[in-house]
């Protein structure tokens, strides 16, 4: 297996996308290789550090929707 | 008691019988994800507002009509609709004189009441948030919607792969080159701080 694909693997071990064998086979990669183990490790703390990223729509945007989808229940009726 | 999760198919369902807050609940349910994407992938909070906005009134649309039948995906089905307008919007944009806006659409005037070391602390925060930000605008176009539909959106590889019509290693080869060049972008700015 190439760097590149291993590396692949674990980013999916990260976003947990792998099935248990393909689980195993990417933590026994990363128990003989330390530089694996550094670039999980800095998939995780990225992770992380995207999730302070997270925007709410404005409440006038959410009350416009409901409304809406209000009107188009009456008109339906 | 932990109250039962009702599923987004089972929540449409309701919807369609007449029930409002059931649409309510679902937007309430995922519009962190949903305009958090529109807005990564945009760049501009005011046209996120509107997209977000338009993506919606699609999904009461589609949804009433009965176009929409496949109630257990509904969160890809309203991303894909979303990820849609987006792009007709980037289009739209590249074609006008560019559109400034404040990417944070805070209020200034929420930090009067602020003591002194906590509004430190929160410039310090948004300048981070903002360098975040910056970061991921300057990500290849493929490789920032492959980043921001994994992470923000939470759709799988292979649902990304089905949505953008690329093969699933290739998306997948897209965020291992997204997360190595986010890497390198924070490492670069650390470096220039000190």
């Amino acid at each position: 297996m190439t760097q590149n694909t291993t590396q692949e693997l674990l980013i999916l071990l990260a976003y947990g996308e792998l099935s248990a064998d393909e689980r195993k086979m990417a933590e026994n990669a990363m128990a003989g290789d330390p530089e694996l183990r550094n670039f999980y490790q800095s998939v995780l703390q990225s992770k992380q550090l995207l999730n302070t990223i997270q925007e709410e729509p404005h409440p006038t945007t959410l009350a416009i929707i409901s409304e809406h989808s209000h009107d188009s229940h009456t008109e339906a009726v | 008691m932990q109250k039962p999760i009702i599923s987004d198919g089972a929540l449409l369902k309701v919807y369609l019988e007449g029930n409002e807050s059931a649409l309510e609940t679902l937007i309430k349910r995922h519009k962190s994800r949903i305009f958090t994407s529109i807005y990564l992938l945009v760049n501009d909070r005011y046209l996120a507002e509107d997209i977000f906005q338009e993506t919606f009134i699609k999904v009461i649309q589609c949804l009433k009509s009965g176009k929409y039948r496949d109630e257990d995906k509904f969160l890809p089905w309203a991303l894909r609709i979303a990820r849609n307008l987006s792009i007709d919007f980037i289009r739209q944009k590249g074609r006008m004189p560019g559109i400034v806006t404040d990417s944070e659409g805070n209020d200034i005037f929420s930090f009067l009441d602020i003591k002194e070391e906590s509004r430190e602390q929160i410039i310090i925060e948004r300048e981070e948030h903002a360098s975040l930000h910056n970061f991921i605008n300057q990500l290849p176009a493929e490789q920032k919607e492959v980043l921001v539909l994994r992470h923000y959106a939470d759709l799988s590889f292979k649902e990304i792969a089905e949505m953008t019509g690329n093969n699933i290693n290739t998306c997948i080869g897209r965020m291992h080159y997204a997360l190595i060049n986010l890497r390198k972008m924070m490492q670069k700015s650390v470096v220039e701080i000190k």
